[in-house]
């Protein structure tokens, strides 16, 4: 049961549907011999409770548990690598306190990840550089805006690396504080190079902070029946527009007021 | 159309895409997939701009790849988000947003209320495509299972 509830809350807290892991904790727990499981899980926790079946008195045994999901981020293949390990134990290939070790390590990373390195910042802040890069070719950028907004985004998200190693703050203020940086670093280029189409680079600085997959899993959720999960991510994901659109639109304010746009 | 600028718009969003699979830490063998359903997505949409409208392209471009990536999903072994996630990250209105903000800052408000209205509804639109396809492959499902129970 103690595998169950970890495996719901690494597929909850890496972003996965609700419903994906109400169905993974009944396929593991049904797989382990209990008669009846019911799941509840909201984007936040979930709640567990299972009756074994006890064959030496009339009386089947109850147990409840809790967890608690504090934070979300998105990573795929986390989800991927939980669906794969609840499938061979439902299957019966792998024991149960292998499953129980696996998801331990991968719940530890969550809660303290390891101090990346220098280079490995460097490398994983260049995802979110490419892809606003190649967004602001996508929206009509040229060659200038490609570059501004790879060396815009790449610092941005570096920076967001370096401060989230020290203080976990809420994706709000994190989109808040991001937004603010890349603003700032798009206008003063601007300054900079006045011909700049400030336009293109700042969507594509964009695209990366967008909440698209809190939108899908959004409608995910409600279209499975879960009307709580559903509007709880629908309204982080107005937030997160909020925060952006907030960001932006102070210092772009301010730009305005500088003559500088 | 000019079918170079289509090509170039496809080439430059599949990179766009592959970059945001490494952002969503996605499993290796779903990024390339993922990237080509994005950018032919994205293609889908710029036709359906140009002929049609705005939200119906948005709609035929998410539809296009929520199909093809539960298909895919079946093909891959993996959940069908980790496909999807990648291909959509394309058609979120960004610019929507950007432009929207723009109007308010430079207090236009009456065109700052349009784009917003706009870009909801394209967001609308991406909602009704993703709930269309969960529903019919949660319906296919069932008949699948069923016609197999029947044959055993």
């Amino acid at each position: 049961m103690d595998t169950s509830k970890k495996a719901a809350q690494l597929i909850l807290q890496n972003g996965g549907e609700t419903y994906r892991a109400e169905d993974t904790c009944r396929r593991i727990c049904m797989s382990c011999g209990a008669v009846k499981v019911d799941v509840l899980s909201v984007t936040t926790g979930i709640v567990l409770s299972v009756e074994f079946d006890d064959p030496d008195s009339d009386v089947n045994h109850f147990h409840t548990t809790v967890a608690r999901v504090p934070f979300r981020i998105t990573d795929l293949k986390a989800i991927e690598k939980t669906n794969e390990i609840s499938r061979e134990l439902s299957a019966g290939t792998i024991s149960v306190e292998k499953a129980n070790k696996e998801f331990d390590i991968m719940l530890k990373e969550l809660e303290e990840p390891p101090k990346p390195s220098f280079t490995k910042k460097c490398c994983s802040a260049l995802g979110p550089g490419f892809a606003s890069a190649f967004f602001s070719l996508v929206f009509g950028g040229g060659v200038h805006e490609f570059f501004v907004s790879f060396i815009a985004a790449w610092l941005t998200s570096y920076l967001s690396h370096m401060w989230g190693e020290h203080l976990r703050l809420y994706t709000f203020i994190n989109t808040f504080l991001s937004s603010i940086i890349s603003a700032c670093l798009c206008m003063l280029f601007t300054a900079v190079y006045p011909a700049l189409g400030y336009n293109f680079v700042i969507i594509g600085v964009i695209m990366p902070l967008v909440p698209g997959i809190a939108i899908t899993n959004a409608v995910r959720d409600t279209m499975n029946g879960d009307l709580v999960s559903g509007s709880v991510r629908l309204i982080e994901a107005l937030l997160i527009a909020i925060a952006i659109a907030a960001g932006f639109g102070f210092i772009m304010g301010f730009a305005m007021q500088f003559g500088i746009i | 159309m000019d079918p170079l600028s289509l090509i170039f718009d496809y080439v430059v969003c599949f990179f766009a895409c592959f970059a945001f699979a490494f952002i969503l830490n996605a499993p290796g063998k779903a990024r390339i997939p993922a990237s080509h359903f994005g950018a032919i997505g994205y293609i889908i949409y710029l036709i359906c701009l140009e002929y049609i409208n705005m939200p119906t392209g948005f709609f035929l471009g998410t539809l296009f790849m929520s199909i093809a990536s539960e298909v895919s999903a079946r093909v891959l072994k993996m959940p069908a988000t980790a496909l999807a996630t990648p291909a959509i990250v394309s058609l979120v209105p960004g610019g929507g947003i950007y432009y929207s903000m723009m109007h308010f800052v430079r207090h236009e408000t009456a065109e700052g209320i349009a784009k917003t209205v706009e870009t909801l509804i394209n967001a609308g639109a991406m909602a009704m495509a993703l709930a269309c396809t969960s529903v019919a492959f949660k319906i296919f499902k069932y008949y699948y299972k069923k016609s197999k129970k029947i044959e055993q």
